[in-house]
């Protein structure tokens, strides 16, 4: 047969397409194949070997049919420090976490929630699609949270207990058994070969003192310090030992390398230095967000709540925000079109702009002065106000008087009692008793009173911020900033533009070394248009169910032979310098400054400072550091250059770390104890201020942790080895009679959930108890399996109400509590403080200085008040560095793959034209060099950057974690690169030269770990 | 109407290879099919180039580019799954109803007409004979559906505020002047491949050609001037782009090599089939490179930053995205071996 040339060559032609037609269809034809004919068909004829869902939904009569191999258990999350309520879907077989979402009665996870009272199987209907309702009560968990979940598998664990072997921080262990653990923890010995260290049993001793010399350090059992992380609803347990059972001083959390600044801020404004509150914005309702040093969704917390309300609100078009960051974040939208704004600004420099806008907004008068003027809580109800202020309360401004700085009290002049303030009353222009004013009060006030014969020059705490303010000119705190003069004005203008629905709200970005000043002066923004408590303006939060406080059915902390700790904290917060033997031994001398090391009297949770105070032996030396879910070798800027101290067993002769991994800090230490992970625990916490109605959110083990186990069955964690110390050492508050009832009988605490579920009972039956849960609600959610748990450790009549609550994840008050008319229906009460007393009778304890009673602007400073800038001059340093949030990564999840699938390494993101000066382009290798060390790594050329600014986004450049290489009983676990991609920022951190000793830089009022701001140079490489 | 926004998703290309492949097929798909429709309905001699060849290449082509589709979802039934499970607020879901409605009234109205080519009179008729009212009626249907597809492959890009370079009323007219000048040049190709561009068919195709490629440059220059000239900040820091960084793309390829050159090359084709040849292979890789410009551009174009966001298609990508159009050539190279297929376009010209 002759075949035509054309026809061969079309021939030629349709087997090539064919060929290329099967190449690219062949993954596709495989898939196809695969299901159907290879034998291995799918789950699915659809979805494939998607995950078989948890429940089914009739679609015509709604009824629930729940797949038998799953549960789903409403749980917490702890990825970042939101603490989103969330629902794990759990395979009952293998006993993992298959999927997270969304527990839909969370506020934090869903917008509207469901109410509380629907059963499990009603929120399964609303999350389904019957009659179209599944997206209206939809509740997500977001991508950090889902990723998180690789964690709880991750060969890399910690899961038996571990002992160094040869020198600190050579990354040699040897696995011991948990009841070697327990003994040579508890009862010390020659456990390194190198000399006798004490145990926790020598240690602990409540009466002897430390030093006679000096009673005030209190007694030796303060020698044990515990460091631990945020509030992730299980530190009350810890605390109970370290505090109320071993009785240290010595106990903190993470803020002083958190959010310190910003909480000491709302501390000053709200006055309340014990316990810290703060506020956030009502989210909802806000028609105007001021975000300086934070980007809602992008950093501050709660990040997922606010991400949700916030796209909402600007969607909607109610919201304008503006977002003031070095770094243009994902905050801001372009799809919300003018409604969102960056403001790019000089780092640590937030507080000239603040006080430029303060300054604008008195002398324009465009202040609330309906609010302002109210000096009391009765004139304010009379004037239709949910809160007041001080701010027409006199203050003594005259250097040469004693009282200088203090309030003018109204018995000074005879006009009413030592408590009582004075103000000038607005209609007689006189000076009145502020307890017995009943209406306005004059604003701006400045003038003399005569006290005992004598002028005293006083103003009101407004005129006081006024006259502070006044100090510099717009053009001047302009040039301190880098933002126009016209665009503070104009920033000032839209602020108070808005009424009460305006807000402004600060959170990590201020930790500098001046961030308390500067956070002080962003709040009071609030103040001036006396938002708090309104609809749309700031809320201290809803607030928490009893759990650990004394609940309605059982007293957490009340127990015999509870011990009150005496004496001052390492960290030389909450007690003031001028009352220690120190100073009165130096005044003695006639020099009583400076000090031997920093005080921080007004500080709390002051981490940074219990590290440097424990490797200075300042105010006294410490024997013992357990470290809990925390990482302060990583986290805490300037320290990992000095790790040589820490590995110095004379400094510190134990070392302990309760963690589920080998993170930088787990690494140093002597032995580490395994921790459970998420969804393997118990937890009781709230959100932080985030929510306007009360929000308790519980987590139980929903899958068995992979660990060890103790005698007793429980894993190892922090619950069962701080109970099994306590019990070897017979602390009070643990074993036999450990918990009291409402009716005075002891229970147990043998094992966690003796103090967690008890702590659950309180929580279901604060105020009105909760229902009573089914037994479809305990089966559908698993709790079906925790049956023997409830009936050994509760009452009869606690089982079913606990049983609620756990299924539920939680209690939740209905939101339709969060309003009252325009007004919060949770209010805070107390005044807001535009004059903070207490601040103003401080002073610098390496100074003598006193410190200033309002917001204020002052640059970045060192703890002797030079300025960073005299001793980093810009010119030798150009650049300075900050930390960006990630919102992927956080100091302790690089081992989560999917996360690093999401996020391989972290941006270190240069400003176009600095990088056009520089020669640097887009994805070259920079080098980085700060006084605190060198770093390099690849750079992202971006506009959205302030000039002279590197952003480095936290989370990466880890050199532990299975990063580098260990020796875990003779055998080597090579090291994962992957685990050390990208760059920190911490050790390239500062330390503070102007003060004696280790130290890290520092906010000069509170102590908080200044982060931001580094001086540094760049070089390409 | 809630509109719910995904804040900080990670930056990348999602939209690769085979959507560019895909808006390209199905948008010169419903051109042919629409241009030989039109001829049909109003029986102009002017279209007469369409009604068979670019009829029979039309068809071709919207039957294999639900492919695309397809091969991105790794599984066919997949893709049937979205008839059965609806969401009436969701365009993708409109969008399989219009893409499988325009295939059967593509493939019912090709059917006719082949039919009627294999039943009736001399192929050189083709078209010329008024049609019964049926067939008008089929044919204005037709014509409907090769609308819906510009409306519904098009807006699913102009609809995204987020990506300076697809929220334009304007991409819309971009896609179909570009869509319709690729058709032209494809038909003239393919009856040049197969022998069947006589001189008066190349006259005709010419002059469309042209006019399509005038509208295309208009277009494109209306939409360059609306959308980043009096765009908001992001329109405009994509115009920056334009001017800088794709001026090669966009400018220098996108309206001089693919646009204004064809223009020229067919001022000059008169009677000269090669230039009229590059013409049209030219405007087909225009309408190529004006998707790809709109699409993965309008994804590299950061949100924050200055660098475009990475995008390869990779030798996976490559071959899944060119799968399609294989097939489409496979089914022509099958087609041009069946006896009807010679009545459907006519005889081999002479010469």
């Amino acid at each position: 047969m002759k075949i035509k040339r054309r026809d061969f060559v079309k021939g030629l032609g349709a087997a090539g397409a064919l060929s290329v037609f099967a190449a690219g269809s062949a993954p596709t034809l495989k898939a196809v194949a695969n299901g159907w004919w290879a034998g291995e068909k799918p789950l699915d004829r659809i979805a494939g070997n998607a995950l078989p869902p948890e429940y089914s939904v009739d679609p015509a009569t709604g009824k629930v049919v729940a797949n038998p191999d799953q549960f789903v258990a409403n749980a917490l999350c702890n990825g970042c420090t939101s603490l989103c309520g969330i629902r794990a879907r759990v395979d009952r077989t293998s006993n993992r976490v298959l999927r997270v979402s969304g527990n839909p009665y969370h506020p934090l996870s869903a917008s509207p929630v469901l109410p509380f009272q629907a059963s499990i199987s009603d929120s399964f209907r609303a999350l389904s699609r019957f009659e179209e309702s599944g997206l209206a009560r939809r509740s997500v968990a977001c991508s950090r949270g889902n990723a998180a979940l690789d964690m709880l598998a991750d060969p890399k664990r910690v899961l038996t207990p571990l002992k160094r072997v040869g020198l600190r921080g050579s990354g040699k262990w040897q696995p011991i058994s948990y009841q070697q653990l327990i003994e040579e923890v508890v009862e010390g010995g020659n456990l390194f070969g190198d000399g006798q260290v004490d145990g926790l049993r020598a240690i602990r001793d409540t009466k002897t003192l430390i030093d006679p010399a000096a009673p005030e350090l209190g007694p030796r059992s303060n020698q044990l310090a515990m460091v631990n992380g945020y509030k992730n609803g299980r530190l009350s347990f810890a605390k109970r030992f370290g505090v109320l059972s071993f009785g240290s001083k010595n106990f903190t959390g993470h803020r002083g390398n958190c959010g310190l600044s910003m909480r000491g801020g709302y501390a000053a404004l709200l006055g309340d230095w014990k316990k810290y509150p703060h506020l956030k914005p009502d989210y909802a309702n806000c028609e105007y967000y001021l975000s300086i040093g934070t980007a809602p969704g992008n950093a501050g917390n709660p990040f997922k709540r606010q991400a949700m309300l916030l796209a909402d609100a600007r969607t909607s078009g109610r919201m304008k925000y503006v977002v003031v960051d070095p770094v243009l974040t994902n905050s801001d939208s372009l799809a919300a079109g003018e409604r969102s704004e960056w403001l790019p600004i000089t780092p640590g420099t937030d507080g000239a702009l603040v006080m430029g806008m303060i300054r604008w907004i008195i002398e324009t008068q465009r202040y609330n002065a309906d609010f302002l003027a109210q000096p009391n809580g009765k004139a304010a109800a009379a004037a239709g106000e949910p809160s007041w202020s001080n701010a027409t309360h006199l203050v003594v401004t005259d250097p040469d008087s004693p009282l200088d700085g203090t309030f003018l009290r109204a018995a000074a002049l005879g006009l009413g009692s030592a408590e009582s303030m004075v103000v000038i009353d607005a209609r007689s222009g006189q000076p009145l008793a502020q307890e017995q004013a009943d209406g306005p009060a004059q604003l701006l006030f400045s003038g003399t009173v005569t006290v005992a014969g004598q002028d005293l020059r006083v103003k009101t705490s407004l005129q006081v911020l006024f006259d502070e303010a006044c100090k510099l000119t717009l053009a001047e705190y302009s040039a301190a900033c880098g933002v126009p003069e016209k665009t503070i004005i104009r920033l000032a203008q839209e602020f108070t533009s808005y009424g009460r629905r305006a807000v402004a709200d600060t959170h990590g970005g201020t930790m500098h070394s001046n961030g308390f000043y500067t956070a002080y002066a962003i709040v009071m923004l609030n103040a001036l248009v006396g938002n708090l408590n309104w609809k749309g303006g700031m809320s201290a939060g809803g607030g928490r169910f009893a759990d650990v406080k004394p609940g309605p059915r059982y007293n957490m902390v009340k127990f015999p032979g509870k011990v009150k700790p005496q004496g001052v904290t390492l960290s030389r917060h909450d007690f003031p310098y001028e009352k220690t033997s120190e100073f009165k031994r130096k005044q003695a001398t006639g020099k009583p400054y400076p000090a031997d090391g920093p005080w921080f009297p007004l500080s709390a949770g002051l981490q940074p400072e219990f590290l440097l105070g424990g490797l200075n032996g300042y105010p006294y030396p410490l024997k013992a550091l357990i470290f809990w879910n925390t990482n302060p070798v990583y986290g805490q800027s300037g320290l990992a250059g000095q790790l040589d101290k820490l590995r110095d067993p004379k400094r510190i002769p134990l070392l302990i770390c309760i963690d589920s991994f080998m993170s930088e800090t787990a690494a140093e230490c002597d032995y580490i104890v395994p921790d459970t992970s998420l969804y393997e625990n118990f937890a009781s916490t709230t959100p932080w201020s985030g929510t306007l109605t009360k929000a308790s959110t519980i987590s139980w083990p929903a899958v068995s942790a992979p660990q060890q186990t103790t005698p007793a069955g429980d894993p190892i964690c922090m619950e069962s080895f701080l109970i099994d110390v306590a019990k070897r050492m017979k602390l009070p508050g643990f074993g036999d009679k450990a918990i009291p009832d409402a009716d005075g009988k002891l229970w147990p605490l043998h094992r966690p959930q003796d103090w967690y579920l008890r702590l659950f009972a309180n929580i279901a039956f604060d105020g009105q108890p909760v229902p009573d849960a089914s037994d479809e609600d305990l089966r559908l959610t698993g709790l079906d399996r925790f049956a023997p748990q409830l009936d050994a450790v509760l009452k009869p009549e606690e089982q079913r109400k606990v049983g609620y609550v756990m299924s539920h994840g939680g209690r939740f008050e209905d939101e339709a509590n969060s309003y009252q008319g325009e007004w919060l229906k949770r209010r805070y009460q107390a005044p807001l403080q535009l004059y903070n007393e207490p601040l103003a009778r401080q002073r610098n304890s390496m100074t003598g200085q006193r410190l200033f009673g309002s917001a204020t602007w002052l640059p970045p400073l060192f703890l002797d008040g030079s300025k960073l800038s005299d001793s980093y001059p810009v010119r030798q340093w150009p650049f300075q560095l900050i930390s960006t949030k990630s919102q992927y990564m956080n100091s302790g999840t690089i081992t989560a793959r999917k996360l690093r699938k999401l996020r391989p390494v972290n941006e270190i993101a240069m400003q176009a034209d600095d990088a056009r000066r520089l020669g640097v382009r887009n994805g070259d290798r920079i080098r980085l060099t700060t006084p605190g060390g060198q770093a390099e790594g690849r750079v992202a050329v971006r506009h959205g950057v302030m000039p002279g600014v590197i952003a480095i986004e936290h989370g990466f450049g880890h050199w532990r974690y299975g990063s580098s290489a260990m020796q875990i009983g003779g055998k080597t676990i090579p090291a994962d690169p992957d685990l050390a991609a990208g760059l920190a920022i911490n050790p390239l951190g500062l330390s503070d030269p102007s003060r004696p000793g280790i130290s890290t830089l520092a906010d000069f009022v509170l102590g908080g770990n200044a982060r931001n701001g580094l001086p540094a140079r760049v070089e390409k490489v | 109407m809630t509109v719910v926004e995904l804040m900080g998703t990670s930056q990348q290309v999602v939209w690769g290879m085979t959507s560019i492949q895909f808006f390209f097929m199905v948008q010169v798909a419903a051109a042919c099919i629409g241009l030989a429709a039109a001829q049909r309905l109003v029986a102009r001699q002017a279209l007469e180039p369409y009604a068979g060849v670019g009829l029979f290449l039309g068809l071709g082509l919207a039957v294999t580019a639900p492919l695309n589709l397809i091969l991105e979802l790794h599984q066919p039934l997949r893709f049937m799954s979205m008839l059965y499970r609806t969401h009436l607020t969701s365009p993708l879901s409109w969008g399989v109803f219009i893409l499988l409605g325009f295939m059967l009234v593509s493939a019912c109205f090709a059917l006719v007409v082949l039919r009627e080519k294999l039943t009736a009179v001399g192929p050189n008729n083709l078209g010329r004979r008024a049609s019964g009212v049926g067939v008008k009626v089929l044919a204005l249907l037709t014509l409907l559906a090769a609308a819906l597809i510009f409306l519904y492959s098009s807006m699913d890009l102009a609809a995204v505020k987020g990506r300076g370079l697809w929220h334009s009323s304007i991409v819309p007219v971009v896609f179909i002047c570009s869509a319709l000048a690729a058709a032209t040049g494809l038909s003239g190709l393919f009856a040049m491949l197969v022998k069947r561009l006589n001189q008066e068919r190349l006259t005709l195709l010419r002059g469309w050609l042209g006019f399509f490629l005038t509208l295309q440059l208009f277009a494109q220059v209306l939409w360059f001037l609306i959308a980043f000239v009096f765009g908001d900040s992001f329109g405009r820091f994509a115009f920056d782009y334009i001017l800088a960084a794709g001026f090669g793309n966009f400018i220098v390829l996108g309206l001089g090599g693919t646009v204004l050159l064809p223009l020229v090359l067919l001022y000059f084709a008169r009677s000269s089939r090669l230039l009229f040849a590059l013409a049209a292979l030219l405007s087909l890789a225009g309408a190529y490179l004006v998707r790809w410009n709109v699409i993965i551009t309008g994804q590299q174009l950061p949100r924050t930053g200055t660098a475009l966001i990475p995008f390869a298609p990779g030798q996976g990508g490559l071959l899944q995205a060119l799968a399609p159009l294989a097939l489409w050539i496979l089914l022509m190279i099958l087609a041009t071996w069946t006896g009807p297929w010679k009545r459907l376009v006519g005889q081999q010209q002479e010469g």
